[in-house]
This record gives structure tokens, C-alpha cells and sequence, in this order.
């Protein structure tokens, strides 16, 4: 299958259109290429190529509404996928909340394609494989690591004029190295949208060196602790914090965790330290998003967090008009961008008496909602410091913390920059700096390497 | 379907591979979402194509498409074959296949009424009686849903084999939560149903409805409830608690490509080293696991795995001590050492476009044999001075060694002095993986054996989705550490 050209696209889209008898129909395309590779125990494992297309069938009959998929698109599995979801939509009951299907839009010149990425062959990244596993051997370490990249097309068109495509080419590098006697481990990692700045030899080197400082750990007491944590680590606590609780509608239903702080919402009122400001933008160049939602909307420039202050939080098309209150429509973040500051991992190091700095988080899964508690573990490199030096690795952790705390006990920040999450590889569109943050808390040992 | 996958196997043959297979599939989902008073939702997704998997000089190389015709199967085939080349230099030990039989079979699960027959009308009706149930009981707020899923797959390879598999899986869930409007607090409390491998009987013989008011019920009460105290304590814990934990600290670590270092870059690897294998006392002599793909209304449960291999059921910890780890075809030769000769059928692959790699079968807890006696949560309790009685998963987290462990749940209740008593809240407890399997002093009869289970569990790069069922019956543990997860923001 050959990727689609706009007018190729524009062409199934409205064919399937045709096929509709429904008053209102959405349909969405994503015809993707993609290739991987992956390696571990310095050898390979698997890899694949794939090309696929995914086609989704949104009908509408009034308040009724039913959703097909298909991964073809001939003309009879057009007609097939179109009926089917007629029928779903028919037999659905109304749904009040049902909103209509949106006519033309105006969107940003998307940032989400390089050519050099589609360019990408299985050859290049058996190099990059070779390469980790070369330098890791001549360190009598083990590597693993996975090598991936994609290229699609999002492609949106409504029965009411609204036609949106927007290419993507996403790359994504990620290598584990261990020691051999398995008493340390490093990680190095990262994802772009264009090969430049894409430097997977500095990933792998840091990977290394991690693996060969990590190795032979000392347990120290659980606690809270001053924390230096990586630009990884702080995307990861974040973004946990961004999805559910930044939404409109749980906040004003009382199930976010910021409606018990509604009276500081509302007020205009510092919810986080006064340098933390995060906000989406498509057009950001070294971590664009998409420049329309899943519905179609366009995705613009938005403040979520200013000086400390919420500014606005997600906010679907029916929430919007028919909430509490009339509130601005808001779709999710198509990135998630966090100011930095001037800070180095060295100054903050160097400025930390006794304390804790860390490279990665791990399995951070939700405690409790109400408060944003969460609780995960540190991996991959965890080190004391003592009076201003990195002095040695020491054992893993379980940690139970709320980002909110995080957000509000910032004593430096690092310049911002693109991060890969802990368990995403493609498609992580976050840009964040390091910080060094007071009294974290960690909540047991744990004696994995 | 034979003629489309005699064109990969002689495509990928010409040009070079040693071995060759391909998957056809179509897979089809139906999601139906329902909030309160309305349906927001009804989702089919239809998913059709074929994967092809080449050995090149003992390397894999794998190609998918989603065009299924001769042209196509036949071009991406060779690009299989071409990727299994690039990566020959990366390749050190190569990859040999225990030879399988030739299978000409069928198989499907045991179905009394498949969920794509019951009309999306009787399942609407459903989901807005489970809301309503819930509403009426005092909810602020429900979301209910249906997952069906149905696999036809046909599987031929190299090996002379041409298999065709209907697997089918349904899940009715909810969620219902509360507000305290003055306090701030809310709390919400999950369906105790499950995801389970068979059909629409399941959805019709589970109490929905019942269960809804009751979670609302509950869910009221989490609201005003008792803070739990920490500290050590004993633990009765449900069937529908326990599946979780056996999954995490039981199922991922005893699987062989963990231990051997193949997931080190994204799920981890193992504290189950391969050195312990026959050695590992894993927990209490009352522990006896076995992996099982073929349990009746497991979700992993099939005929064949996605290498062809039939499936089976094998001792993984027997009387407390480890004793088999769950593997693949691959693994039977290259890591003959080890004493791992069973063939295991754990290969399974999400998505016609995606590479089959080792997936956990169903990993269950054997009940202990009482002579016919019942015993269950009752009988733990009356022995217990100080604990927590669990029903229910909730929060999960593990480390990428599976040693420390923390879990929470959907319902607990205090334990004093052999009675079962409040309700408490912000509880979880953490603990590693061995010393918490040591702790187990009590396993309930077969009477109150259930399955619990994960339609979606995560793993690979790139990633996917597997589904798989545990079952238990109930279970107690002593002196756990339980935490207090309250806090003020």
C-alpha cells in the first residue's frame, strides 16, 4: 500500500461520504508505514514492518450515534464499515450530549513531518542496534534496546465541508544496558518528529555510562528526601497529573482533584510554585503536536498552567456550552511543554548538602485520584549526594508522591527538553526540564536492579 | 485461505528462509460505553490481515499488511525475508525451532451464545439498568461498558501446519462514583466482575444489576468510612483481589524471556534468575501454581498457540518451590540447558500486525483440598487478631525485578479479634514478592474458586495487548505491611 497523498486521501473520504445515508457522518483516516527493531542480550530479537490503514465510521442520526473501523478501504469494505455503523447508530438510544458534527475549520501549518524520518530503513537501525551493542560489549555490558519509527497521515472529513490532513513522522530510541553480574543499570532514550538533533549515539552513551556508575548499590533508609530528578521523571509525574485531573468537566463534577481547591481555582490563586508554567503548542520546533483533535477541532497555543495559577483545563464541545458555567471549548493537549530554567544538573547537585538524584521513574500507577497521589519506583540510576558531589549509586525505591507537592517545593529547574515517557516509545510529545525538588518521598526499598 | 499462505511460504522459501509462517486474521471488537442515563457509544472495530514471519540463517524478520491478496502477500514476504538479512550481523546465537508436528486442526472456544449475536439493543438495555441501578442506590455519578472480542485466526507455516482458531472473550464492567460536595472528597468502587473467555451466558448468569446498588452502596460508605492505621498486619483477600497480585508477582516473573533478559528495555526482567529454577522456594508449601492454556474460560485459553504449538497445562510452582517457567517454542533449543523440554504454547500476537512473541497463559492459584469441607473468608477471619479483609483490585504497582510490590483494592473491611468488621479506607499494602508468598497460611476451598483477569495486559516493544485469566480461591497472609494512602493537598 502506497502512503496516501492529500488528494488520495481527500478521494477515500469522500467515496465513503457517498456511501452515507445517515444525516451526519465523520470519517477518519490513518494509513501508516512503520518499522522496528529490537535487540537484547546483545543480539537481535525481532523486527517488523508493517503498512496498515485504519478507517472509522462515525454516523449520526440526530442524538444517535454509532462508530465502524476497518483496515481496508476498496469500495465494498467502505460500503461495509459505513453500513455497519449506520446500524449501530440507529439501534443506539439518544444521547443528549450528542453535538453535531463540525463543517470546516481553519488549522495551523503542522510541524509533525520530516521526510528524513520516513526515510528510515531496516539497515539504519540495525546500525544504531549495532552500535549499542558494540559499545556495550567493549564495556562487558549487556544491551537491549528498540528502535522504531512510523510515518501516517491524520485524516479527518465531516458531511458538513470539514476535510483535515496532517502528515507525522515519529522516530523513537530507547536501549537498557545492564551488568553482567546484573548490579547495574542504565537507560538512554528519546523520540522526535525529524532526524535533526535525533542524536541516538548520545542516548546510547548515556545508557552506558549510567550501567557502569550504577553497578554495586548500597541500601539507604526510606525517607524524604532534597531530589534531583531528571527531565524524564518529571514529564512522567506531570503528565499523570494532566490526564483526568485537568479536565472541566471532573473538576466542576467534583472528581478532580483540583475541586477541592476550587475556591484557589477560581480565585486566581497560586495552585503550584510561581515558576511552573505548562501549556501546549502545535508549533513548538522541537516538540510539535497535532494541529486537530480526533472530532476535527483545531488545536491551538494554550496556557494550562501560568506562574503557578491554573489557567484552563480540557474542555469537550458539550461541557462547554451546557456545564456549571459557559466555559471556552479546549481539546486535549497535543503536547505537553514545560518552561525551564537555567539551572545545570551540575549547579543543583552542587547546591544539595544530602540528597537524592534520579534518572528514571517506573510503573507509576494511581493511589488515590482525590489527593493525585501516585506511587511508582525509581530505576536505572539513583545516586546519593553529599555536601555538593555525587558520591555513590544506592538501591531503588518505591516512591508515593503527588505532583502537586512536586510542582510546589521547586528549589532549580534545568533548561527544558525533549523526553520520551517511562512507558510510551512513539509518539511522546513532552518537553520538560529537571528539577530539584524538596522533601519527596520515598516509601520503601526495593531490590530490583 | 490455503492459497494465500502457500504464496508467503513459497515466497519467503525462494528466498532463503529456513522457516516461514503466516498469520490471517480478522479480528473483531465490540465496545459499547454507557454514562448514567445514556449510551455515549457503540464501537465496531474490524480489524483484517496478515502477518508474515521468516527465519533467515536463524534471524527473524516479520512483515504485515492489511491489502490481502496474492500481490501483496508475496512483496511482503520478501521484505520479511530482507529484514530477517539486515539483521544478520546483530545476530550471534541463532535461532533453531524444535521440530512440531504438521497440524491440519480447528478449534474454537466452547461458546453457548457468542456476544456478536446478542443485538446492541439488548446490551444498551443492559448498561442503562446497571446506571440505573446504581443512581437510583445513590450514585453521583456511573460508567458502564461492554467488550466483546472474537479472533478467527488461521495460522499456516513451513512446518506443513494449517490451523484455524475462533477465540471469543466478554467483559461487562462498571465503575460508580460519590461526591462529598462539603468535604471535597470523592471515591468510587469498580465492578467485582470479570473478564472472562466464553460468551454472552456470562454476562446473563453475573447480577449486574444487583451489584450496581450495592457499589453505590459501598461507595457511600468508602465516603464516610475509617481511615485504616498502618502497620503489620494479616490479610484476607478475595478471589477477585488476589488476581492481580498473582499476575505480578507470580506471572510476569516466571515467565522465561523476562528472566533471560529479552523485556530488560521496557517491562524488566526477573528475580526468578534462571539458576532458581527446581531451587526457589517461592512461598509457603500451600502455594501450587500451574499455567494452563487451556482452562475452561481462560482468557488465554485456545487450541494452538501463535507458533503452532498446542496448547497445554504445566506446574510453574508446586508445594512452594519453583519448578517450570512459561516459554515458547524457540526457547526449547536454544536454552536446552536449562531443562525447559515441554513445549508450553505461550506465543501469542495481538493484531495480524504484530510479531508473536512469549505471552502468559493463564496462571492460577490451586485451591487447597479440605475433603469437601467449605472454607473461605469466614473460617480465615475467625484466627485473625489484627487485619484487613480485601475484596476487589484497585491500584498496582511492581518493580521491573517483581520484587516490591504495592496493591489497593475496591472494598476493605477491619478484622478485630476474629470478626469481620467497618469498612476502612486509604488502604494498600507493600511487600516483596517472596516474602509475601511465604506469609500465605490459608487457601479456601475449591467452592469459592473464581476467575479473575486482565483483558488488556501490556507488554513488548512495540507494544501489545494480552488477555489472561487467574484464578484463586480465597486466600489469607500474615503480617503484611499495609500502608495509609491519605493525604491533604
Amino acid at each position: 500500500m502506497s502512503f496516501l497523498s492529500e488528494s488520495e486521501a481527500k478521494a477515500v473520504t469522500q467515496k465513503a461520504l457517498s456511501l452515507a445515508s445517515a444525516p451526519e457522518t465523520i470519517v477518519s483516516l490513518t494509513p501508516t508505514r512503520a518499522g522496528n527493531t529490537r535487540f537484547s542480550r546483545n543480539e537481535a530479537q525481532t523486527s517488523g514492518s508493517s503498512e496498515t490503514m485504519n478507517v472509522v465510521i462515525q454516523s449520526f442520526y440526530g442524538l444517535k450515534k454509532g462508530t465502524a473501523t476497518t483496515d481496508q478501504f476498496d469500495d465494498r469494505s467502505l460500503l461495509e464499515c459505513v453500513r455497519s455503523a449506520e446500524e449501530l447508530a440507529r439501534l443506539a438510544p439518544d444521547n443528549k450530549e450528542t453535538m453535531p458534527v463540525l463543517g470546516p475549520q481553519t488549522y495551523l501549518e503542522s510541524r509533525m513531518y520530516s521526510p528524513d524520518v520516513e526515510a528510515i530503513s531496516a539497515s539504519w537501525r540495525a546500525k544504531v542496534a549495532a552500535d549499542a551493542i558494540a559499545g556495550s560489549k567493549a564495556k562487558s555490558l549487556i544491551a537491549a534496546g528498540f528502535v522504531t519509527n512510523q510515518s501516517l497521515a491524520n485524516v479527518i472529513a465531516t458531511s458538513k465541508g470539514l476535510f483535515g490532513y496532517e502528515k507525522e513522522s515519529d522516530v523513537a530510541y530507547s536501549l537498557t544496558v545492564r551488568a553482567q553480574d546484573d548490579t547495574g543499570s542504565g537507560w538512554g532514550g528519546g523520540t522526535g518528529n525529524r532526524m535533526t538533533g535525533f542524536d541516538t549515539g548520545a542516548m546510547t552513551a548515556r545508557a552506558i555510562d549510567l550501567a557502569l556508575r550504577t553497578q554495586k548499590p548500597v541500601a539507604l533508609e526510606p525517607g524524604n528526601y532534597t531530589t534531583v530528578l531528571s527531565a524524564e521523571c518529571v514529564a512522567d509525574l506531570t503528565l499523570t497529573m494532566m490526564f483526568g485531573g485537568f479536565d472541566a468537566r471532573n473538576y466542576d463534577e467534583g472528581r478532580s482533584f483540583l475541586s477541592q481547591l476550587s475556591k484557589q481555582v477560581e480565585g486566581g490563586e497560586k495552585i503550584f510554585g510561581e515558576k511552573v508554567n505548562i501549556f501546549t503548542d502545535p508549533l513548538h520546533p522541537d516538540c510539535p503536536g497535532n494541529v486537530f483533535d480526533s472530532e476535527g477541532l483545531p488545536v491551538k497555543k494554550v496556557d494550562w498552567i501560568k506562574d503557578g495559577v491554573v489557567k484552563t483545563m480540557v474542555c469537550g464541545r458539550y461541557w462547554a456550552e451546557n456545564g456549571k458555567k459557559k466555559r471556552a471549548v479546549r481539546p486535549s493537549p497535543a503536547n505537553g511543554i514545560m518552561t525551564g530554567g537555567t539551572s545545570s544538573v551540575d549547579d543543583m547537585v552542587a547546591s544539595t548538602q544530602r540528597g537524592l538524584i534520579v534518572s528514571r521513574f517506573w510503573y507509576i500507577r494511581p493511589l488515590d485520584p482525590q489527593t493525585c497521589l501516585f506511587t511508582g519506583l525509581t530505576r536505572d540510576g539513583i545516586f546519593l549526594i553529599e555536601n555538593g558531589k555525587i558520591t555513590r549509586p544506592v538501591k531503588n525505591f518505591r516512591w508515593n508522591e503527588t505532583p502537586v507537592k512536586m510542582l510546589r517545593n521547586i528549589e532549580a529547574m534545568g533548561p527544558s527538553r525533549r523526553v520520551i515517557t517511562s512507558e510510551q516509545d512513539l509518539g511522546s510529545s513532552l518537553y520538560f526540564p529537571p528539577l530539584k525538588v524538596t522533601d519527596f518521598t520515598f516509601a520503601s526499598l526495593s531490590d530490583a536492579v | 485461505m490455503k492459497e494465500l499462505a502457500d504464496v508467503a511460504l513459497d515466497a519467503a522459501k525462494s528466498k532463503g528462509a529456513s522457516y516461514c509462517d503466516i498469520r490471517i486474521n480478522r479480528f473483531r471488537r465490540q465496545f459499547i460505553f454507557a454514562r448514567e442515563d445514556r449510551i455515549q457509544n457503540t464501537v465496531s472495530l474490524d480489524a483484517f490481515g496478515f502477518g508474515v514471519r521468516v527465519l533467515v540463517d536463524g534471524v527473524w524478520g516479520f512483515a504485515a499488511g492489511s491489502l490481502v491478496d496474492k500481490d501483496t502477500i508475496a512483496r511482503l514476504a520478501v521484505v520479511a525475508t530482507d529484514i530477517a538479512k539486515a539483521n544478520k550481523a546483530l545476530q550471534t546465537d541463532p535461532v533453531i525451532l524444535v521440530p512440531v508436528p504438521a497440524v491440519n486442526d480447528t478449534w474454537q472456544t466452547p461458546v453457548t451464545k457468542s456476544p456478536f449475536r446478542v443485538s446492541t439493543k439488548v446490551k444498551a438495555d443492559l448498561l442503562l439498568g446497571i446506571n440505573a441501578a446504581a443512581m437510583k442506590a445513590g450514585a453521583n455519578f456511573v460508567n458502564s461498558a461492554i467488550f466483546a472480542v472474537e479472533e478467527d485466526k488461521f495460522f499456516a507455516s513451513t512446518d506443513g501446519s494449517y490451523i484455524s482458531q475462533l477465540l471469543t472473550r466478554v467483559w461487562p464492567t462498571f465503575n460508580v462514583t460519590c461526591v462529598d460536595k462539603a468535604s471535597g472528597k470523592f471515591k468510587t468502587r469498580g465492578s467485582l466482575s470479570t473478564p472472562i473467555g466464553t460468551g454472552w451466558e456470562y454476562v446473563e448468569g453475573y447480577p449486574l444489576i444487583e451489584e450496581a446498588a450495592l457499589a453505590a452502596e459501598q461507595c457511600k460508605q468508602k465516603l464516610a468510612c475509617k481511615s485504616v492505621t498502618p502497620g503489620k498486619k494479616d490479610l484476607v483477600l478475595s478471589p477477585e483481589h488476589l488476581w492481580l497480585t498473582i499476575h505480578e508477582s507470580i506471572g510476569h516473573p516466571t515467565e522465561l524471556d523476562r528472566a533471560l533478559g529479552y523485556e530488560a528495555n521496557y517491562a524488566g526482567t526477573s528475580f526468578v534468575t534462571t539458576d532458581k529454577l527446581g531451587k526457589l522456594k517461592y512461598g509457603a508449601n500451600l502455594l501450587n501454581i500451574v499455567g494452563d492454556r487451556t482452562q475452561k474460560d481462560g482468557l488465554a485459553t485456545c487450541g494452538y498457540d501463535d507458533d503452532g504449538v498446542k496448547t497445554t497445562s504445566f506446574d510453574i510452582i508446586k508445594d512452594g518451590t519453583f519448578v517450570g517457567y512459561q516459554t515458547i517454542r524457540e526457547q526449547n533449543a536454544r536454552f536446552k540447558a536449562l531443562g525447559e523440554t515441554t513445549l508450553k504454547a505461550c506465543s501469542y500476537a495481538d493484531n495480524y500486525s504484530s510479531v508473536p512473541f512469549q505471552r502468559m497463559p493463564n496462571v492460577s492459584m490451586k485451591p487447597h483440598d479440605w475433603n469437601g469441607k467449605k472454607v473461605g473468608w469466614e473460617e480465615m477471619v475467625a484466627d485473625v487478631k489484627d487485619g484487613v479483609l480485601i475484596e476487589g483490585a484497585g491500584s498496582f504497582s511492581i518493580d521491573q525485578q517483581r520484587y516490591n510490590f504495592q496493591f489497593g483494592g475496591q472494598v476493605f473491611y477491619e478484622i478485630k479479634d476474629g470478626k469481620k468488621g467497618e469498612m476502612l479506607r486509604d488502604v494498600a499494602y507493600q511487600a516483596k514478592t517472596p516474602d509475601f508468598w511465604a506469609s500465605l497460611d490459608m487457601v479456601g476451598s475449591d467452592h469459592y474458586y473464581k476467575l479473575g483477569g486482565s483483558f488488556f495486559d501490556g507488554k513488548g516493544q512495540p507494544g501489545q495487548s494480552n488477555s489472561v485469566s487467574h484464578g484463586s480461591s480465597w486466600c489469607r497472609f500474615r503480617g503484611v505491611n499495609v500502608i495509609n494512602t491519605g493525604r491533604k493537598i
